[in-house]
């Protein structure tokens, strides 16, 4: 009986011990791994949208949008972030696309897909760099890539949903919110 | 004497009872974390230093801790510690978390930390244990760098992710691949096996004389091992 006690007391010692230590390294740690993961979401999204400054996640739920739209994310400059899953020359592509305030395209990158390399690949560089500064009614006026038609019509579509996306967004929020600060 | 005695825990870790390649503990880290030499080297100085730290409080406690409840014991404090790493290295090297993923967790169940406090740490006292962790750790990561940079060089054409001009046009990439991994650890231990050539341990030494069911274990060797040590 005495062992047993005994055996319990140290284990339950040990486990205590143990927690604090662990409490106390995450006490040091947690703000510190934090920030480095706030940074790396903040990296990925400003690369389409590089003076964004810092961003804040939208709650999509609250809009109509295209059923395309996955993740919306607004920046301190007015501009926004539409992340989209669309179908290309195959289904699953899914790209970021960078809005600025003033409603243009500020950027956009396919972040995964099953595009061919060679083809629909190589032809979503040349329309990503095509579509920057195009506003919703010019985007369509960025040419097709030959030899890429499906991939090209997706990226511009892709593009005008997030384009669609924005607008409604930030007119919906001007009339909800008083802050009044997003026009 | 006793000089000699430390330096010969610390050096059997090294090469006579290299934990990889001698003792053939370890194997899932070993194989997963070699790709880049980068890894390997982080995974080897992570294991390093859960190893000395579980190694040292284990043998502090070792008259405390209760014979039943020991395994439990163990387990609790090389997790503790295991967090604390991975909390560490997710804080301030986020490029080493990421490349060693869920390997850096799984340290907790690496056979050669709760092999090395069974074996070794519950019965010496806390300096020698301390030298078994550090000699354990080396072997562990000597081994580690030596196949990663094989697999490395050879499949990427790389070390440590410079890359290495030459070679780039006759990568083998099979070497990356796990295969490749597996070809390469056996090759290892054999050249090991002829280093020590003799000198290895005999393996009751290391393996069921410390294992719990030895007692009862229908392979006679196995209690004899027992009886002995």
């Amino acid at each position: 009986m005495r062992k047993s006690i005994k055996s319990v007391v140290v284990l339950v010692c040990i486990c205590a011990a143990v927690s604090v230590l662990l409490a106390l390294a995450n006490y040091v740690t947690a703000p510190i791994i934090a920030q480095n993961e706030q940074k790396k979401a903040n990296a990925a999204l400003l690369e389409v949208l590089p003076d964004g400054g810092a961003f804040e996640s939208v709650d999509i739920s609250l809009y109509t949008l295209p059923s395309t739209v996955s993740e919306v994310y607004r920046a301190t400059n007015g501009g926004y972030v539409v992340k989209l899953t669309t179908t290309g020359y195959s289904s699953g592509m899914v790209m970021m696309c960078g809005i600025s305030a003033d409603g243009t395209v500020a950027g956009s990158k396919i972040i995964s897909s099953a595009e061919t390399p060679a083809i629909g690949g190589v032809a979503a560089d040349s329309i990503a760099s095509a579509a920057i500064g195009k506003d919703i009614t010019s985007i369509d006026t960025v040419d097709t890539v030959s030899g890429a038609t499906k991939t090209t019509a997706a990226y511009r579509a892709a593009l005008k949903d997030a384009l669609n996306t924005v607008a409604k967004i930030d007119g919906s929020s001007a009339k909800i919110s008083e802050e009044g600060g997003n026009q | 004497m006793k000089k000699n005695n430390c330096f010969s825990v610390l050096m059997s870790g090294i090469i006579k009872e290299n934990p990889v390649l001698v003792l053939i503990l370890g194997t899932c880290p070993t194989l997963a974390t070699t790709t880049n030499v980068f890894g390997a080297f982080g995974m080897g100085i992570a294991t390093l230093a859960v190893l000395i730290c579980s190694n040292v409080l284990i043998s502090l406690l070792r008259k405390v801790i209760p014979d039943n409840v020991r395994i439990p014991c163990y387990i609790v404090i090389i997790a503790g510690f295991v967090t604390v790493v991975q909390m560490l290295v997710q804080a301030f090297l986020p490029e080493l978390y990421e490349m060693l993923g869920v390997y850096l967790a799984l340290i907790v169940v690496n056979c050669i930390i709760l092999g090395r406090a069974e074996m070794f740490a519950s019965k010496n006292s806390v300096g020698l244990s301390a030298l078994d962790g550090l000699g354990m750790g080396i072997g562990f990561t000597l081994a580690l760098c030596a196949i990663a940079t094989v697999r490395e060089v050879l499949g990427a054409a790389s070390f440590a992710g410079i890359a290495i001009p030459f070679l780039e046009d006759y990568k083998i990439e099979f070497f990356v691949k796990a295969p490749g991994g597996m070809v390469v650890f056996g090759l290892m231990i054999a050249l090991v096996s002829l280093i020590t050539l003799g000198k290895a341990p005999k393996k009751k030494e290391f393996s069921c004389a410390s294992c719990p069911g030895s007692e009862h274990c229908h392979i006679k060797s196995c209690s004899d091992g027992k009886e002995e040590a």
